[in-house]
């Protein structure tokens, strides 16, 4: 038998092990066994030796990998504009600093369900919405998906106080999970999670947070590393009086004063002139040409580390004094 | 030789699981959290079994899985469907695998041989349904514990190329066609490649066939 035919045999009895052969293979296999009894015993061998590669015992995913895809899409959301991202050679020089992350996650979720335990217990009103997926009990936020209806929304928004001040802050990104993912985390990191109302449709997630003006102020800062990121960023503040104020690619730092403002002509001038900045801010990057480029000269702001001990439902009632309303609508690309 | 309604009934389940899957990526695609996680908890094991098998070490294939999913889902928005989610999946995972794996060649690796829970009560291959071949010898499968080493040992030894295919195939159960899919490469180079793999396994586990 030359080695062309040896191959060919091999495929042969391989296929049959696989049940891939025609009727005319299988007729061609049976033949060349009448001629070479040992092939049969061959074919056995074969058989053994796929029956013991299928007896490997199947190995478990390690507990909480799903956390630290979440936190590691966080992460290089995070570090997008920085030139060296941290290269995955390097990141598997860290496994402690990957067993510390995998340890608060550990920690948060059990925290996280308590949380969401203990709203239900708050707030009874019969049915909730659906949360069948356990990273949504991770966070314990209110999903109320496009099939809840109306008046689910109603029902949670009659827990919370009728604000004075609404503002909708609308981002377009292309990561939409990481970035929806770094909101929930950053609400329930605020104590905001009994204050907010998420919904999801189509390629539209919203997160309706109402809350005192001053907690809200922390809340803003902590998408101090989210806003970079995201292709728009457009916040509209309304008043109960009707006027309204629009601010394009608004940072942080800018919606602190507008949520801040009692007064309405106040506030109309500020969103002017924080409009007029940021035009001259992208006319400046235009003129020096580095539109659409990343700034990599500045490493962006290191992110406070979502530590378990310091988070939780908050004892404090958030909606004590002057309330706002922060509507923050995350679109993907 | 496998029985064909066994078959058959495993292409009517993926059919459901691409069905499920495709949902599931469409929520994934407009930002839906819930679905990602889904779609992690629903292939996390498959892929970091078929990974440890490939490159034997826990540490590494944990990273590797995660990695994977990382990469899937930042770039779960340009994924158009003309694959399955699956083998999708699997490609990435197997590529970020062997790519890795092509990076250590020099160190020095290390074997899950002594790593007794590999060995130990692991949880049976749902491909052992559909094999009947040990249910007929007693004898065979009292003594499989201890050949588990030896297979092991055996499917390190062998070339890279051969041990995916095998891992694909045996482990994983994946058909001519999806592994042809994951390694991007013609159905008929999967089965000349499985057939020679088979042959080269055969030649190293003489002491435990025979």
């Amino acid at each position: 038998m030359n080695e062309k035919e040896k191959i060919e045999l091999e495929e042969l009895l391989s296929g049959c092990i696989d049940g891939q052969l025609s009727e005319r293979q299988q007729t061609e296999l049976r033949r060349i066994m009448e001629h070479q009894p040992q092939l049969k015993e061959q074919l056995k061998l074969l058989e053994k030796q796929s029956w013991l590669l299928r007896q490997l015992p199947v190995e478990k995913a390690p507990a909480g990998l799903a956390d630290e895809i979440g936190a590691s899409l966080q992460r290089r959301l995070l570090l997008a504009s920085s030139e060296q991202t941290v290269s995955e050679s390097r990141h598997r020089k860290l496994p402690a600093i990957r067993r510390m992350v995998s340890a608060a996650a550990l920690v948060l979720a059990p925290l996280a369900l308590l949380g969401a335990v203990m709203i239900t217990i708050l707030w009874p009103f019969g049915s909730e919405p659906s949360i069948d997926n356990e990273l949504a009990g991770r966070t314990g936020l209110k999903v109320v998906g496009p099939g809840a209806g109306a008046a689910d929304e109603t029902r949670y928004a009659s827990v919370l106080p009728e604000p004075s001040l609404e503002a909708r802050l609308v981002l377009s990104t292309a990561q939409p999970i990481a970035t929806n993912d770094y909101i929930e985390k950053r609400i329930y990191s605020s104590g905001l999670l009994g204050y907010t109302v998420s919904r999801r449709d189509a390629d539209i997630t919203t997160y309706t947070i109402v809350c005192s003006a001053e907690d809200m102020q922390g809340f803003v800062g902590e998408l101090e590393g989210l806003l970079p990121h995201c292709d728009i960023s457009t916040l509209t503040v309304s008043a109960t009086d009707g006027k309204s104020a629009r601010v394009d690619s608004v940072s942080p730092e800018q919606i602190g004063p507008l949520l801040e403002a009692t007064d309405p002509q106040k506030r109309e001038e500020l969103a002017r002139l924080f409009a007029e900045q940021n035009k001259d801010k992208a006319l400046a990057k235009e003129s020096d040409g580095a539109v659409g480029e990343k700034d990599i000269s500045k490493p962006p702001a290191t992110q406070k580390p979502i530590m378990a001990w310091d988070q939780g439902p908050a004892e404090k009632d958030k909606t004590a004094g002057r309330t706002v309303r922060f509507v923050l609508e995350v679109r993907g690309k | 030789m496998k029985d064909k309604a066994q078959v058959q009934e495993k292409g009517y389940l993926q059919q459901d699981v691409g069905i499920e899957d495709t949902a599931l990526v469409r929520r994934c695609q407009r930002g839906d959290v819930d679905a990602a996680g889904r779609l992690i908890l629903k292939y996390q094991d498959r892929l970091y079994n078929a990974i440890l098998k490939i490159c034997q070490n826990r540490d590494d294939a944990a990273e590797l899985t995660q990695d994977t999913f990382v990469k899937v889902l930042e770039n779960i928005g340009g994924f158009a469907g003309r694959s399955s989610f699956y083998t999708w999946l699997f490609r990435i995972g197997i590529n970020l695998t062997l790519n890795y794996r092509k990076r250590r060649l020099k160190l020095p690796m290390r074997s899950l041989d002594n790593e007794s829970s590999f060995g130990g009560e692991g949880r049976a291959s749902p491909a052992s349904f559909v094999s009947d071949f040990g249910r007929n010898d007693p004898a065979l499968a009292a003594a499989s514990k201890e050949s588990i080493q030896l297979v092991l040992q055996a499917l390190k030894n062998l070339e890279q190329d051969h041990r995916v295919v095998l891992v694909l195939r045996e482990i994983e159960q994946m058909s001519y066609q999806e592994i042809a899919e994951v390694l991007c490469v013609e159905p008929g180079t999967v089965k000349s490649r499985l057939s020679r793999a088979r042959a080269v396994l055969k030649d190293h586990l003489q002491a435990v066939l025979l």
